[in-house]
């Protein structure tokens, strides 16, 4: 392979590459609190993201293309969530849902959650509230979509690293505060 | 122990190896082959354990010979934040850590202020708040209708739980205008009075989630698999239950009809019939049954809170800064998992000095162990999703 | 049985073990020796006129200088009453210990995790309270002590509240005000304060009514803004009013409504 990652793609391929990526995410469902409780109420019938190509049964993180982290994030679990982020495969997105995942919302002042799921993993969309109706995970995803449509997978390809996140350390997992404990 | 088994035996069948010559196998128990114990981790991000709940299990083949959980991948230092918040802010905060039985957290902790406070709440504001908490019981058990049907195969139930879950979350959203946090009460009463037309569509929603709620019944507990995955599996003795503190429909599905709803009455629960459904072997299969006839028994009450709901003031006069007297006082009410409790120290200022939240699911979750012990690997979702727990819960 | 009743029985079975008993809110709140812990929980769960078969739940409590109790509760689902079992650690703030209640109640193992995780009380005899049960593994402190504080609160006060963060933060950095409220909730969950630490107490409480003082000041000091800013809004308000009623005398009686409702949204 190697095509899409290192040349830009004639325009009319891109438009049709960049539709059919937009309407077929398969969703890597990261409930951890609240909010997945009005994920899966959006899964569901009333709301059903299933109607803009949102797949909620990626068997796993291999499988997914878009991670959407729903709920607070433990410096307990930032581990874990980091290591099923590296598995997916590119190009891959994530939308972080509610205010905990945002910027730790209500536990602000606590001593054990990280303020903010940007802190492990870059974010492609932020979606506030706490917890985000229904209606905002959908216009959430619509924003995902329109981003989508608009880029080159050259260039995100290229920035993949800048994406990385800074975390403490430096990436130093002997000094990493959320070193694995797994 | 172990023995020579020849390769013609009846347990083994035709066994591997040279023809005639005898096997080096160990037997043990009833003639059970033994195999090297696998240490199995799930989670902590697992669908059977919905939720981040981690569990590290040995396994004999497909027996699990130990299992312990590991919790704290939720623990977000509640009973810590509560000390630097008042009280106000406080009713905000409990309502996150159970999120599925929101309204019941915060009336626990608007209880124990103002019996601290020696306030007298309006017949109305109690009123409501009974029926409030008995819609939020019927929410939190339709969740664990739909993640339990999920968990066994079984997807349907889970889109047609949402479907009353929207509707009950529409009405209370009505009322309170939160979908999943209400922050409805307040020390002394209620945010506001219900809005126009809530007790007719609570008269009207009644009868639908009863009528549905029969059908969960035929699609679930009528079905021939899921009779098989359940019968049986993980049965809890009384004895165990108390000794681990276990509450709610885990403990009911034991036969201890334990409800503080009928043994301690607060709000106006002695003014109404409760029914405490139990059941008598402890199992999956009982737990389950026990959560469908919970959400009937929460629509009589319902409508009894319908028929009685007295006119009147939503909010007893409190002062601007709400402080709690000096002391100490344990409040405990049935949430829908279970027991739930609050343990308020207060040195007279507008923050507790401590807050000790006695959440059921902490103390069902330690229980696990105990059920999973000797059971098949495929049972153990069958278990989990049947010791109903939500995970912020037992972290807080 | 009573709260009285139940304590009564403590008394006669431990003598001058029972430290203090009392009823809090209807439910008996007995203080033993921490030599007597296990047996006064032996007890409680199997003496038939108590009968307390529910382990509910174990708490600690932060006294200040005096150490951390360490309080159970337990139920009887038969009789109906309740039992809070306390004792102060032994140690101190330094070594706080007690015996294992895990060998009465096997609910009472994580929960002494817990404590230990979140107090640091060593629980003598507990079959392993590492790895930390709720916090991650390397975690530094003791995070219910009320000498632990919060960082992020410390580099960021609360927006809600701008003047008093000031205040609360110095009462941090001397150590006053967290400690004087220790002790004063120590003495809330009535423990018997030893006469040495009576004095202390009493600076402190000086300390703290200064502080308390300054506090009432702002707190004055503000309720006299909201009051003056509430009589201004009342009087535009009027204002508003009478200049709409006049508006309305003039156009006819057909746009009251929409009148009032559009009062109502800017109000």
């Amino acid at each position: 392979m190697g095509l899409i990652e290192n040349h830009e793609v004639p325009q009319p391929l891109k438009f049709v590459l960049n539709w059919g990526r937009k309407y077929s995410l398969w969703v890597m469902n990261f409930g951890l609190a609240c909010c997945a409780i009005e994920f899966i109420a959006t899964s569901s019938a009333r709301h059903d993201f299933i109607r803009l190509g949102v797949i909620p049964f990626a068997h796993g993180p291999r499988q997914a293309d878009l991670m959407i982290v729903a709920g607070t994030l433990t410096d307990k679990m930032a581990p874990a969530i980091k290591r099923l982020y590296d598995q997916m495969p590119e190009p891959k997105y994530v939308i972080s849902f509610g205010s905990c995942s945002n910027c730790g919302g209500p536990y602000w002042d606590s001593y054990s959650v990280t303020k903010g799921v940007d802190q492990v993993l870059p974010v492609d969309v932020y979606v506030p509230g706490c917890p985000p109706r229904p209606e905002a995970l959908l216009d959430g995803i619509v924003t995902l979509q329109q981003q989508i449509e608009q880029e080159s997978l050259k260039e995100r390809y290229a920035t993949r690293d800048e994406r990385r996140p800074i975390v403490a350390g430096d990436g130093d997992p002997t000094q990493h505060p959320l070193d694995d404990p797994m | 122990m172990s023995e020579t088994l020849a390769s013609e035996t009846s347990a083994g069948g035709v066994l591997p190896g040279a023809p005639g010559e005898a096997l080096q196998v160990e037997v043990r128990g009833e003639g059970e082959l033994q195999t090297q114990d696998m240490n199995l981790n799930v989670g902590p991000q697992h669908p059977a354990t919905h939720g981040v709940l981690r569990v590290v299990i040995d396994v004999d083949g497909e027996r699990i010979v130990g299992a312990q959980p590991v919790v704290g991948y939720m623990h977000r230092a509640f009973e810590k934040l509560a000390e630097h918040r008042d009280y106000r802010q406080i009713i905000a905060l409990v309502n996150r850590h159970d999120w599925l039985s929101a309204f019941c957290n915060e009336v626990g902790v608007a209880l124990a202020v103002e019996q601290m406070m020696e306030l007298e709440v309006p017949e109305r504001a109690q009123w409501i708040r009974t029926m409030m908490c008995e819609w939020n019981r019927i929410m939190n058990h339709l969740m664990f209708v739909s993640s339990f049907g999920l968990e066994l195969g079984a997807i349907t139930p889970m889109f047609y739980a949402f479907r009353e879950r929207e509707d009950i979350q529409h009405l209370m959203e009505s009322a309170t205008g939160g979908r999943l946090h209400f922050t409805y009460t307040r020390v002394g009463g209620l945010k506001d009075d219900l809005p126009l037309g809530f007790l007719k569509a609570s008269e009207e929603l009644v009868p639908v989630v009863r009528r549905r709620n029969q059908e969960y019944r035929d699609l679930l507990l009528g079905n021939e698999i899921f009779r098989a995955r359940t019968k049986g599996i993980g049965a809890l003795e009384p004895e165990v239950a108390l000794d681990y503190g276990v509450s709610g429909p885990s403990l009911h599905a034991t036969g201890v009809a334990e409800d503080s709803r009928v043994t301690e009455p607060y709000l106006k629960y002695d003014e109404v019939d409760v029914a405490v459904p139990v059941a008598r072997n402890g199992d999956s299969y009982d737990r389950f049954q026990v959560l469908l006839d919970r959400i009937d028994a929460s629509c009589d009450i319902i409508e009894q809170c319908l028929a009685n709901l007295p006119p009147g003031p939503i909010s007893a006069k409190v002062p601007k800064q709400i402080k709690a007297p000096e002391g100490a006082i344990y409040v405990r009410t049935e949430n829908p998992l279970g027991q739930g409790g609050y343990y308020l120290i207060s040195d007279g200022g507008k923050q507790p000095y401590r807050m000790r939240m006695r959440t059921p699911s902490f103390n069902n979750v330690q229980m696990i162990p105990h059920l999973l012990q000797g059971e098949l690997l495929s049972d153990m979702v069958a278990i989990m999703g049947s010791v109903y727990f939500v995970v912020g819960d037992v972290d807080r | 049985m009573s709260p009285d009743d139940i304590a009564d029985l403590f008394v006669d079975r431990f003598g001058a073990q029972v430290i203090d008993h009392h009823d809090v809110y209807g439910k008996a709140t007995i203080t033993v020796a921490p030599e007597v812990l296990v047996d006064a929980a032996r007890v409680c769960k199997e003496s038939p006129e108590l009968a307390c078969t529910f382990f509910d739940f174990m708490t600690g409590v932060d006294l200040g200088d005096e150490g951390f109790a360490v309080l159970t509760h337990l139920y009887s689902p038969e009789h109906r009453h309740h039992v809070h079992l306390r004792a102060v650690a032994r140690g101190g703030r330094e070594d706080p210990r007690l015996p294992t209640l895990t060998g009465v109640y096997r609910g009472a193992n994580w929960q002494e995790r817990e404590v230990w995780d979140m107090f640091g009380v060593v629980f003598e005899g507990h079959p392993g309270l590492a790895p930390r049960i709720l916090t991650v593994e390397n975690f530094e402190g003791w995070p219910l002590r009320k000498d632990f504080a919060l960082t992020s609160r410390l580099a960021k006060p609360w927006p809600g509240e701008p003047q008093k963060s000031s205040e609360s933060k110095t009462g941090g950095s001397k150590g006053g005000d967290g400690t004087g409220a220790a002790a004063t909730g120590g003495a809330a969950a009535s423990s018997g304060a030893a006469p040495a630490g009576d004095q202390q107490q009493g600076e402190r409480a000086d300390d703290a009514q200064g502080a308390e003082h300054g506090a009432e000041q702002a707190e004055s000091d503000r309720v006299a803004r909201a009051k003056a800013k509430a009589a201004e809004m009342r009087r535009k308000k009027q204002a508003e009013r009478e200049a709409q009623q006049a508006q309305q005398d003039g156009q006819g009686q057909q746009d009251d409504a929409p009148g009032d409702q559009g009062e109502e949204g800017s109000s």
